[in-house]
C-alpha cells in the first residue's frame, strides 16, 4: 500500500478551481446581453457598443460551422442555427449569437474582453469554445431588468465557469467588476487560424442516442 | 472486511456539494451513501491490491496475444479498426487510468468482474469525496486511496509521449452530464497540477478540418492530444470515425484498450489462464459451463445494462438496455459478497499499471448498475 499524503488539492476537491477562475460562489450568475441596450443598465453606451461590435465581429468568423442545418440544429436546437454567408465555397450553418459577455482575459494569455454565447438546446452556454454553464432566461431575485438580460449559473454546477474556460479569459459577477474600469483590450483575436474547411458535429451520436456514458 | 453502519455527517450533503461533487442523487436516487462504510484489515488490503496488480498484468499478456494472434473478430472488431489498435499497441501509447470490477469477501483471492479500461467513471468520488470522508469521519484510520497522488504522477511519466512543446492536453465528453464532466474535470485537474495546459471542449464540438487533416477546437486550432471520456467503439463507429486515422492526434485512453474494456477478454483470459485464482471461468458460448450459476454479458455493455444471471437454464435476474446487437460472453457466477441483503463489488483502480486505491458500490439487486451506490470503506 503506497502511504497517504494530504493534498491541498484533494482536500478542497474541485473548490480552488473555481476559485481560480474568478468565479464569485455567493453570486454564481454572470450576466449576458442580449444586445447593447440590456448592457447599457450595467456599463456606458460606448463600452457596451465596443463590447457587442466585438462579440459580433468574433461570431461573425469563428462561430462553429457545420456542413448541414441539420447538423447544426441537432446540437443548437430547430430555430437555432443560420446560414453563414462569409465562406463562399460550400453551404454551411452556424448557430445563432444569443448574447455576449463581459470577461477579461487573464494574464499571460490571449486577450479577450467580449465573447459571443451560444446556447444549446440543452440550456448549455458556450463561450469561447467552452462550456460555460447553464443558460436560464429567468431573472433572479430583484436583478432582472425587464426580461432583456439573461444569466448563465457558471459555478453553482459542475464549476463549469473554471476549468471549462481554459485558463484563456475569466468572466465575472457583476458584484466583481472593478477590473471593468480597466480600458478594453482591443488585441487581435486568436482566430487566424480559422480554416473553411472544417466540419462539426461529427462525435457523440451514439451518446446521445442512447444516454449515458461512464462505466 | 465488514459492513458498519454507521451515522452520516450531519451536513454530508453540503460538504460532498462543496468539493464539487454535484451529480449525488440521480433519479431521486441517492447515490453517495454514507449511512455505512466497509472496514478491511490491512492484509485484506494488501490482497485486493496484489490482486489488481496481477490481473493488470494478465490483460497486457492478453492484448499481446489477441494483437499477435490477430484475435480481433471474436471483439467484433473491423480491420480498420485492428489496424488503429495495432499502431497503439506497437508505439505502446500511454494510459492513464482503468478500474477492475472484483468480488472479495475478506476470504479467498478477489475474482474479476470485469476490467473497466476505457471509460471508467467514480473516479472522483474515490479520490476525492470518499478520501474528505475519511478525514472528516475517520482521521485515525487509513484508506486504500493514493489516487490523487498516482494520477499527477503518472501525467508527468507520460509528458514524454504527450507534450512536445507547450500544447495543450484536450479533455471531452458528452455534455451536459454532470458525473462525466465531473469525470474530465477531475482528470483535466490532475494533469493541471502536473503543470500541464488544459482545455475542455464538449465532444459534439469536436471539429474536423479536412484540409489540415487535424480535429480542431471551436477556435480552429488543432487538437494533437486528448483525452475523451467517450467509448471507443462509438467513436470509431461515428461520422468522424474514419477521421481518427488521418488525424495524427493522440487520444487518452489509447484505443488499444478497446481490447480489455471489451468482454470478450474474460474467455480469451481464462484461456490463457485457466484456473487463475483471480478469474472466473468465462467462455463464448453457455455449453461448457453446464448447469453451473452463469452470468451472460454483452460484449460492448455499459453500465451493468442487458446483463442477465442464469440458474443453469432459467433466468434468474435480468437487466434492461440498449446493448443486445453484439454477442454475449458467459462467466461462472460468482455469489455476491453481502451483508444483511446488500451486494457489493470493490473497484480497483488501475493508475498506469499500478494499483493505486478503491472505491465500493452495493445495490440492494444482484447486478450492479449506474444507480448503485457508492459507500466510502477504511481499513486499520
Amino acid at each position: 500500500m503506497t502511504g497517504l499524503r494530504p493534498l491541498a488539492l484533494r482536500a478542497l476537491g474541485l473548490a480552488p478551481l473555481l476559485a481560480l477562475a474568478g468565479c464569485d460562489q455567493d453570486t454564481p450568475a454572470l450576466r449576458i446581453y442580449p444586445n447593447v441596450e440590456a448592457c447599457q443598465a450595467d456599463y456606458n453606451a460606448e463600452d457596451c457598443a465596443k463590447a457587442f461590435a466585438g462579440a459580433q465581429a468574433a461570431h461573425a468568423t469563428s462561430a462553429p460551422t457545420y456542413p448541414a442545418l441539420d447538423a447544426c440544429e441537432q446540437i443548437y436546437g430547430p430555430g437555432g442555427c443560420m446560414p453563414r454567408g462569409d465562406l463562399g465555397v460550400a453551404p454551411s450553418f452556424m448557430p445563432i449569437m444569443t448574447g455576449f459577455l463581459i470577461g477579461q482575459a487573464l494574464a499571460g494569455v490571449t486577450d479577450r474582453a467580449y465573447q459571443p454565447i451560444y446556447v444549446d438546446r440543452q440550456g448549455m452556454a458556450y463561450a469561447g469554445g467552452s462550456v460555460i454553464g447553464t443558460y436560464r432566461r429567468d431573472c433572479i431575485g430583484n436583478t432582472c431588468t425587464s426580461g432583456t438580460s439573461a444569466y448563465i449559473f457558471a459555478s453553482g454546477n459542475s464549476g463549469h465557469g473554471g476549468f471549462w474556460s481554459g485558463g484563456r479569459y475569466t468572466v465575472h459577477t457583476m458584484s466583481t467588476h472593478s477590473w471593468f474600469s480597466k480600458p478594453f483590450s482591443h488585441s487581435s483575436s486568436s482566430f487566424t487560424e480559422h480554416s473553411s474547411s472544417v466540419s462539426r458535429g461529427g462525435f457523440g451520436s451514439i451518446a446521445h442516442a442512447i444516454g449515458r456514458i461512464g462505466s | 472486511m465488514r459492513r458498519r453502519e454507521i451515522a452520516p455527517r450531519p451536513n454530508w450533503a453540503e460538504e460532498i456539494e462543496a468539493l464539487g461533487f454535484d451529480f449525488n442523487a440521480l433519479d431521486g436516487i441517492p447515490y453517495w451513501h454514507e449511512s455505512a462504510c466497509y472496514s478491511f484489515s490491512a492484509d485484506e488490503i494488501d490482497i485486493v491490491e496484489a490482486a489488481a496488480n496481477e490481473l493488470h498484468r494478465l490483460c497486457l499478456l492478453a492484448v499481446g496475444r489477441i494483437v499477435a494472434e490477430r484475435l480481433y473478430p471474436r471483439f467484433g472488431l473491423s480491420p480498420a479498426v485492428a489496424a488503429l489498435i495495432e499502431a497503439s499497441w506497437a508505439a505502446r501509447q500511454p494510459a492513464i487510468y482503468g478500474r477492475f470490477d472484483l468480488i472479495y469477501d475478506g476470504t479467498g483471492a478477489p475474482k474479476l468482474l470485469e476490467y473497466n479500461a476505457d471509460t471508467p467513471t467514480s473516479l472522483f468520488e474515490a479520490a476525492i469525496v470518499q478520501w474528505n470522508w475519511r478525514e472528516q469521519v475517520f482521521p485515525q484510520s487509513d484508506q486504500f486511496n493514493s489516487l490523487h497522488e498516482a494520477l499527477v504522477e503518472r501525467w508527468n511519466a507520460v509528458r514524454p509521449q504527450l507534450t512536445p512543446g507547450q500544447e495543450l492536453l484536450y479533455v471531452t465528453c458528452t455534455t451536459p452530464n454532470a458525473e462525466d464532466e465531473t469525470t474530465v474535470q477531475y482528470l483535466g485537474a490532475t494533469a493541471i497540477e502536473a503543470g500541464y495546459r488544459c482545455k475542455f471542449i464538449p465532444i459534439e464540438e469536436v471539429g474536423w478540418d479536412a484540409g489540415r487533416r487535424s480535429f480542431v477546437d471551436l477556435d480552429g486550432l488543432p487538437i494533437r492530444r486528448i483525452f475523451k471520456l467517450y467509448p471507443w467503439e462509438w467513436l470509431v463507429r461515428e461520422q468522424f470515425g474514419a477521421n481518427i486515422a488521418r488525424s495524427a492526434a493522440l487520444f487518452l485512453e489509447p484505443i488499444w484498450k478497446m481490447l480489455l474494456s471489451n468482454k470478450a477478454i474474460l474467455p480469451i483470459l481464462w484461456e490463457m489462464f485457466p484456473g487463475h485464482e483471480n478469474l472466473l471461468p468465462a467462455y463464448t458460448d453457455p455449453a461448457p459451463l453446464g448447469d453451473r450459476p452463469s452470468v451472460r454479458k454483452p460484449l460492448l455493455g455499459r453500465e451493468g445494462a442487458n446483463v442477465s444471471i442464469w440458474d443453469g437454464r432459467r433466468m434468474v435476474a435480468e437487466t434492461q438496455g440498449p446493448y443486445a446487437g453484439e454477442g454475449y460472453v458467459y462467466q461462472a457466477f460468482a455469489e455476491p459478497t453481502s451483508f444483511g441483503g446488500v451486494h457489493c463489488n470493490l473497484g480497483a483502480w488501475m493508475i498506469g499499471d499500478t494499483c493505486h486505491g478503491m472505491g465500493i458500490r452495493e445495490d440492494d439487486g444482484l447486478i450492479m448498475g449506474n444507480a448503485s451506490r457508492f459507500v466510502p470503506h477504511i481499513f486499520e
